[in-house]
C-alpha cells in the first residue's frame, strides 16, 4: 500500500480514503472509546495517523460515556493514533438534525 | 461470494453500516478497500472521482468508452434516489449518523469508516444479484480466454490483471484439492511458479489449468 497511491482516491484496490482532500479543513474524528475530537487537519498516514492542529475535544457524560455534556476543552496540536481512530467526519456541511427515519 | 465482493458490488448503493459500539452511518457507499475502510458520502463524489481518475491515467481513452463507464454506476445513483425520494429530497446526498440509543442525529457530506470498528453492514437484497451476475460474466470471459488461447500460456497470463477483481477462485477451489488437478497444476509448474506472489492469485491460477486441460 503507497501512501502516494492513495491521492487519486479510487475504490476496491489500495485507500478507502483520499484525506488529501480534507487537509487544512476541519474534521470530526470518533475515537475507539467513545472520544469525539474536532481540529484541522495537517497531516496523516497510510495508517490513518493522523496530525490535528486546533483540537477541541467534546466532552461527555461522566456517568453515561454516550451522552455528550455540552462541554468541550482545548487540546491544541495532537497526533490521533490510526488504531483507535473510528471514522473521520468532514466537518463541512455537518449539522445535527432531528429524526429523519421517524414515520 | 465473498463479503468484500459484495461490499464491492455495492459502492454507488445506499448502505447502513453499524459500528460496534452501536453507532449507525446510513448513506451511498462511495469506496471499500482490504481492510473494509470505507467512505460514505454524496454519489455526486463518486462520479467525479471516477472521471477524474480515468482522465489522469488513461487520458487517449475515448469518450465513448468512459461515458459507458458512467453509465454502469446510474443504478446506484438510481437506487439512492429512490430512497431518497421515499423519506427525504436531499436525502440521498447526505450521510446520517446516529448516536447509540438513536437520540442524537447528525447529517454530513462525508464520513470515513475504519473497517475495524464495523459490527456489520447492511444493504439491498439485489446486490446479492449483482454478485452472481459479475461472477457469472467473469467466468464466461475466463472460458472464453481459454478456449482462445489453446497452446499459447502467456495469453491467460496477460489477462489474469484484467480480472483483478474476480474472487471466485474460492468457488472452483475444489480443483486444488483433487488429485487431478494435482497433476496437472504440477504439469505446467510455470503456473505456480508464478501465482505463488500472492494465495489469492495462486488459487484463481490453479483453477485455470484443470479447465484448460479438460477443453
Amino acid at each position: 500500500m503507497k501512501a502516494a497511491g492513495a491521492a487519486t482516491g479510487g475504490s476496491g484496490r489500495g485507500q478507502a480514503l483520499d484525506l488529501s482532500r480534507h487537509m487544512d479543513k476541519r474534521v470530526h474524528v470518533k475515537l475507539v472509546g467513545g472520544r469525539q475530537v474536532a481540529g484541522t487537519l495537517k497531516g496523516y498516514d497510510q495508517l490513518v495517523n493522523l496530525v490535528l492542529d486546533e483540537t477541541v475535544e467534546y466532552m461527555r457524560d461522566p456517568s453515561d460515556p454516550y451522552k455528550e455534556s455540552g462541554l468541550s476543552r482545548p487540546l491544541g496540536l495532537i497526533v490521533a493514533r490510526g488504531t483507535s481512530v473510528m471514522s473521520i467526519i468532514s466537518a463541512d456541511g455537518m449539522e445535527e438534525i432531528s429524526n429523519p427515519f421517524k414515520t | 461470494m465473498l463479503p468484500l465482493s459484495l461490499m464491492r458490488a455495492a459502492v454507488g448503493q445506499p448502505i447502513m453500516v453499524e459500528m460496534k459500539s452501536g453507532e449507525t452511518y446510513n448513506g451511498v457507499l462511495l469506496a471499500v478497500d482490504a481492510y473494509m475502510n470505507m467512505t460514505l458520502g454524496d454519489p455526486q463524489l463518486l462520479a467525479e472521482q471516477q472521471v477524474a481518475t480515468r482522465g489522469a491515467q488513461e487520458k487517449s481513452e475515448d469518450a465513448a468508452e468512459s461515458s459507458k463507464d458512467l453509465s454502469r454506476e446510474q443504478p446506484g445513483q438510481e437506487g439512492a434516489e429512490r430512497l431518497s425520494a421515499a423519506i427525504e429530497p436531499d436525502r440521498s446526498r447526505r450521510v446520517i449518523c446516529a448516536s447509540k440509543d438513536a437520540d442524537k442525529f447528525v447529517s454530513a457530506r462525508e464520513v470515513y469508516i475504519r473497517g475495524n470498528t464495523i459490527k456489520y453492514v447492511r444493504m439491498d437484497d439485489s446486490m446479492v444479484e449483482v454478485v452472481k451476475e459479475t461472477f457469472a460474466k467473469q467466468q464466461q470471459q475466463r472460458a472464453a480466454a481459454n478456449l482462445s488461447s489453446e497452446n499459447q500460456y502467456g495469453q491467460p497470463r496477460s489477462n489474469q490483471p484484467q480480472r483483478g477483481g474476480f474472487r471466485g477462485g474460492r468457488g472452483t477451489g475444489g480443483w486444488r484439492g483433487s488429485p487431478s488437478s494435482r497433476g496437472a497444476g504440477a504439469g505446467s509448474g510455470s503456473y505456480r511458479g508464478r501465482g505463488g506472489g500472492s494465495g489469492r492469485m495462486d488459487a484463481a491460477a490453479v483453477s485455470v489449468v484443470p479447465q484448460h486441460d479438460r477443453s
